[in-house]
């Protein structure tokens, strides 16, 4: 009994040295990637970043609260148009100033998906390599950079540097599977910890004019249940991780939407009747983001994501139609 | 009937200005008249070349329809941007705008302008819009956050509401509501020249 009690003890005290030797900064990438996924979605943090995407530079702010109702989070661009986008886990809000308009749309989906995106590094390690890299200087802070190097071509890498003490992404750049940097993001300023109750919700005061769209979202199909497509040919890796019906609406007819993911990068695609639509066949590029589009049995297929142009593309061609 | 009002609601549109209770119509109009569909080229067309952003080449010339237009163009009053470089291209469009009237320098600008803005060739990423469109159009990359420059309206605001919607299952592996960048950035194919 004595030595039950001892060994448990031990043990313990294995567990908490462990721990406390990994935040002293033994951490392998592993850990760091893991610590980064908590901390973004369970602290407190404001701050001020700039993203480079092209030849273009944008400045934004972001917000993050957590408490007992759940996440909160806020996005404004402090360019131009202060358009913003609040989320919550019940909704996501886009309020754009400058076209008068807001958007809401309910989570439904994506509340049951974001567990997906747990880093799951030994999953990932068949498309990915993991590096420590070294430690530099970020926002004022001390970071610790890791790199998410991919095998192939059908993905974008990331370096990314975490804060060393709280592992939030105080610098991510996107790279291509040559390692040229396709996007960054990088803060000039953050707080973490901090008090930030009434900062994260969004001001709708005085906007009660614009137009306001509700968008429903689509109804989640389960692996069982009949599609008349399919996928064949897939680039390694991706796989199905959700399939909604989107109802017919205001903005269009319905939509069958996938959403494909290898567990890090991820895309959509959306198929509907194109009926006397114009319709898009090829690709388009736009910053990390890249769309193909072509026709199946006069239906519009489009591939959509942050991913490079060859795997929208083989996304695309992958669609095959089932005659009833 | 293309009326004043209907390309001031083009206008608007392109601007995201555009009450929702007129967006339907006037992409309606946009769609039967090939009229409308060159002024809505024409209008990005100028607002990209100004801006220093890549332009889209209408497969019948720009300097064809920017000839052809000159003379009906209200006089827009813009400051020149001196070229500093003189290519082949140039040296093909400058006895046209060189005959063209000095105030609607905004239009001349487009056309000297166009080899020097568009850095990627246009043929890099050709989109062929495969419908009812008169001209077939080759894009250069997109340049902002949201697409813009479809020969089709209603199949640019498609695919940037696709992208928002993505949005919603977009980790990128760092803060969750990052994806939503595109949405929030500032697009400047939105501001007025």
């Amino acid at each position: 009994m004595r030595a039950g009690y001892t060994s448990h003890c031990l043990l313990l005290f294995c567990c908490l040295l462990q721990s406390a030797t990994a935040f002293a900064g033994e951490k392998d990438v592993r850990a760091w990637l893991q610590s980064m996924v908590e901390s973004v979605r369970t602290l407190n943090y404001r701050g001020t970043f700039v993203f480079l995407h092209d030849n273009q530079l944008e400045s934004m702010e972001i917000f993050h609260t957590v408490d007992a109702r759940g996440e909160k989070e806020r996005l404004v661009s402090l360019n131009g148009a202060a358009r913003e986008v609040v989320r919550d886990d019940a909704s996501v809000i886009c309020i754009a100033p400058d076209a008068k308009s807001i958007s809401v749309s309910r989570r439904g989906a994506g509340g049951a998906f974001r567990a997906v995106f747990s880093m799951d590094i030994a999953a990932l390690s068949a498309f990915y390599d993991f590096q420590l890299l070294n430690r530099v200087r970020v926002a004022g802070r001390e970071a610790q950079a890791v790199a998410i190097l991919p095998k192939d071509a059908y993905r974008y890498g990331y370096r990314i540097y975490l804060d060393s003490q709280k592992a939030l992404p105080l610098k991510t750049d996107m790279l291509d599977d040559k390692g040229s940097v396709i996007s960054q993001i990088m803060f000039t300023s953050i707080e973490i910890d901090t008090h930030l109750e009434e900062t994260a919700d969004g001001d709708l005061d005085g906007r009660e004019y614009y137009h306001w769209v509700q968008r429903e979202p689509g109804k989640v199909k389960t692996g069982t249940e009949e599609s008349e497509w399919s996928l064949q040919g897939l680039p390694q890796g991706y796989r199905i991780r959700l399939r909604t019906q989107m109802p017919a609406g205001t903005e269009g007819p319905p939509v069958s939407h996938f959403v494909l993911t290898d567990g890090l990068a991820s895309l959509s695609l959306y198929i509907e009747n194109s009926g006397s639509d114009s319709v898009m066949v090829g690709g388009s590029r736009m910053g990390a983001v890249n769309a193909f589009g072509r026709v199946v049995d006069g239906y519009q297929i489009t591939a959509v994501g942050a991913v490079p142009a060859l795997t929208v593309e083989k996304i695309a061609q992958a669609v095959r139609r089932h005659a009833d | 009937m293309m009326t004043k009002d209907t390309q001031e609601r083009l206008s608007a549109l392109i601007d995201s200005e555009l009450p929702a209770a007129f967006t339907a119509d006037t992409i309606s109009h946009l769609k039967q008249s090939s009229d409308l569909r060159e002024i809505w080229d024409r209008y990005h067309l100028i607002g990209d070349a100004i801006r220093g952003e890549g332009v889209r080449w209408p497969a019948e010339g720009v300097a064809g329809i920017v000839h052809n237009r000159l003379r009906d163009e209200p006089a827009i009053v813009a400051q020149p941007i001196p070229i500093k470089e003189s290519k082949p291209q140039d040296r093909l469009l400058r006895p046209l705008a060189a005959g063209a009237a000095i105030a609607a320098s905004v239009a001349a600008l487009a056309v000297f302008t166009l080899p020097r803005l568009t850095g990627e060739s246009p043929a890099a990423d050709p989109v062929q819009i495969v419908s009812k469109a008169p001209v077939p159009v080759s894009y250069a990359n997109q340049s902002g956050t949201r697409w813009k420059n479809l020969a089709e309206p209603a199949l640019e605001s498609k695919l940037n509401r696709y992208l928002e919607n993505h949005s919603e299952y977009a980790s990128s592996g760092g803060m969750g509501v990052v994806p939503y960048s595109s949405f929030v950035s500032y697009d400047t194919t939105h501001s007025r020249p």
